[in-house]
């Protein structure tokens, strides 16, 4: 077999891929190359991105707001340091650095009162200084979670030094009704950080217990005390205990220390009921003592002290020192009484207490060396003596630390 | 019946006249010739051995690689035509001068496009050289594939010593089978030559081209690059 050149038309071997004669090759020639170089090139753009990727982190996640969330306390870290968040509903918890998971009370359905929750916050074990620490704050709120029917009332919170250690407080307004609530502190740092604490405040509804002289022997204070004794005994805490006193005279000091009991004198028109004595309220019982139409007469000493929340209504206090005295961590809640021959009528002294009425109104403060004398109490809500009648007081009030109190409705004589 | 390899040598005898006698060896020779009617100058090859390489690169065409016009073997003699490259050797422009790095760079990554072709056809070249590469203009091409043969990996070694003293890899002194990594070898010893004239043994070049010398001249195959597309890469 032969063939021709595509060229020169030579006569070629079947099978040759060459002509000799015109130096033309006779076959089709295929380019190679090698294939692209896409894999460093590749790698290096992968990298390259990875690398853009990893810086944006590095710039981006130390300063990415983050969120700190936990129960009663939080450790937070920024840049300046580390620190323990705890909240509480007792100042001294904040000082021993106890977070407050849960707080139970029982509290009567159809009363309401106040608790203060308060924000601690530590640094290297030491409370901060809470004007550092509120500079970092861009914003703050404590919000109630009902977690049945609960219904609570929360103020704003904020610093409060009558609550020192804490950084935070706010007032927490509840009843006996107001259930289970998740109180949420969320706190929103300049730097975009959150930091929300949880606790749980829980209210058990209290039921009311009265005891009459009828029910019970009454006649006099060790009849009184002997009451009291059996009450500690066989009534279940969170149940009110009401006190129904006929019109007889108790002589000698009373102190109602183990759980709250409300005394209400006789006010049918037999008879008043008279306490010859001092009386003590130093419970630790979160419910107020409350006493009505109740008449101290002393020679000298103290009519009521309290160290507890109590609340008086219609009683009077005459021929004491001290008639009655708001002591350290108490508060007296005063309508309607008369203070009448005493060497000072009213006395608060206190630094710290968890009840407070705005009010002071429709008393009679008469005869008195001084009045109604400040020694020390802290905040500023103002003390309105709307109604109240002060006449031929020596002092009718005695206010060395200028609490702010309201005398426009006051009466003086 | 004429064969091709007789028509060949007949025809060459006939219408080319020697132009020059390029080499001669016990193998064979190697010849410049020109085309008597139209000048055509082509590179005739004549020796004993295998022509396998030469048949495989017949249908090629790559710019690295002298065009093979023609293969014709008979009794263990092979004839080969193939494309006369008009340039100088790398020998030669060794003698003047040094390369800079990019060039040196740039006539490497060249040779990895030649070897490359070789090396797909499962072919070593094993007789990398200066002598063995004609710089065309901004082109340089590898000739001379009477040293090459294909890699079988069943043979544990080779059987014959090949190649250049210097520039051939360990293994074609029978220490392993021969590969494309020998190849890779001889580049590297190229590549330092041209920059630096001595083997890498004696003075290796500098910075990352020094580096790619040392990696393609591993005693260890596995150490080298893998192929010339990771030598490509990495130049």
């Amino acid at each position: 077999m032969r063939k021709q050149c595509r060229n020169c038309g030579a006569e070629l071997p079947e099978d040759a891929s060459f002509c000799p004669h015109c130096a033309q090759s006779q076959i089709e020639r295929s380019e190679v190359k090698p294939p692209r170089l896409w894999r460093k090139k590749a790698l290096y753009a992968f990298l390259a991105v990875l690398l853009l990727v990893a810086a944006a982190l590095a710039v981006f996640l130390p300063h990415r707001p983050k969120t700190f969330e936990g129960g009663a306390s939080v450790t937070y870290t920024d840049k300046d340091g580390t620190y323990e968040l705890l909240v509480s509903t007792f100042s001294d918890d904040l000082e021993n650095k106890q977070p407050e998971e849960k707080r139970t009370i029982s509290f009567p359905v159809d009363e309401s009162s106040c608790l203060p929750a308060l924000l601690g916050v530590f640094q290297d074990g030491e409370l901060v200084n809470p004007e550092s620490f509120l500079a970092k704050l861009e914003r703050y709120t404590l919000k109630a979670f009902p977690n049945e029917n609960g219904a609570l009332e929360i103020g704003e919170p904020r610093y409060d030094e009558m609550f020192a250690p804490s950084v935070l407080e706010t007032d927490v307004f509840f009843t006996g009704a107001s259930g289970t609530n998740a109180l949420v502190w969320t706190l929103t740092m300049k730097n975009g950080d959150t930091i929300r604490l949880k606790h749980i405040f829980e209210v058990l509804p209290l039921v009311h217990q009265a005891y009459t002289a009828e029910e019970a022997c009454l006649d006099t204070m060790e009849d009184l005390k002997a009451l009291l004794d059996r009450i500690d005994t066989e009534v279940p805490a969170d149940t009110i205990v009401d006190i129904y006193l006929p019109p007889v005279t108790y002589t000698g000091n009373l102190e109602i220390s183990s759980r709250a009991v409300n005394l209400y004198g006789c006010s049918d028109g037999s008879g008043r009921t008279v306490i010859e004595g001092t009386l003590i309220v130093s419970t630790h019982d979160p419910a107020y003592v409350t006493l009505c139409n109740l008449d101290f007469v002393g020679s000298g000493g103290t009519g009521l002290s309290a160290t507890a929340s109590t609340d008086i209504w219609g009683c009077s206090f005459t021929g004491y020192d001290i008639g009655a005295a708001v002591k350290e961590g108490g508060m007296i809640g005063v309508e309607a009484c008369t203070f009448r021959n005493n060497g000072i009528a009213f006395s608060y002294d206190t630094l710290r207490y968890y009840f407070f009425k705005t009010g002071f109104p429709d008393c009679t403060i008469e005869g008195n060396d001084i009045g109604i004398q400040f020694v020390n109490l802290p905040s500023a809500t103002p003390l309105d003596f709307g109604g109240t009648v002060f006449s031929g007081n020596r002092i009718d009030i005695e206010n060395p630390i200028q609490y702010p109190i309201d005398l426009s409705n006051a009466i003086f004589e | 019946m004429r064969t091709i390899y007789q028509y060949l040598l007949s025809s060459i005898g006939a219408e080319y006249k020697t132009v020059k006698t390029i080499k001669t060896s016990e193998r064979g020779c190697v010849a410049l010739l020109q085309n008597i009617q139209n000048g055509t100058r082509l590179i005739f090859r004549h020796y004993r051995g295998n022509g396998e390489v030469y048949r495989k690169l017949l249908g090629v065409s790559c710019r690295n690689l002298p065009q093979v016009m023609e293969v014709a073997e008979s009794g263990g003699m092979v004839a080969v035509l193939e494309e006369y490259i008009q340039g100088d050797s790398l020998a030669y422009l060794l003698e003047g001068a040094l390369f800079t790095p990019a060039e040196a760079r740039e006539i490497t990554l060249q040779l990895c496009n030649a070897l490359w072709v070789l090396h797909a056809m499962g072919a070593v070249h094993r007789d990398i050289k200066p002598e063995n590469v004609i710089v065309r203009g901004s082109e340089a091409v590898l000739i001379d594939f009477d040293a090459s043969r294909f890699f079988k990996s069943e043979s544990s070694t080779d059987t014959q010593v090949l190649g250049t003293t210097g520039y051939a890899a360990p293994e074609q002194y029978g220490i392993a089978q021969t590969d494309g990594r020998a190849d890779i070898y001889s580049l590297g010893v190229l590549l330092n030559i041209m920059l630096t004239g001595k083997h890498p043994s004696k003075e290796l070049a500098s910075g990352k081209l020094g580096r790619i010398v040392q990696k393609c001249t591993m005693v260890n195959p596995k150490k080298r690059y893998k192929s010339v597309l990771y030598l490509m890469e990495a130049l």
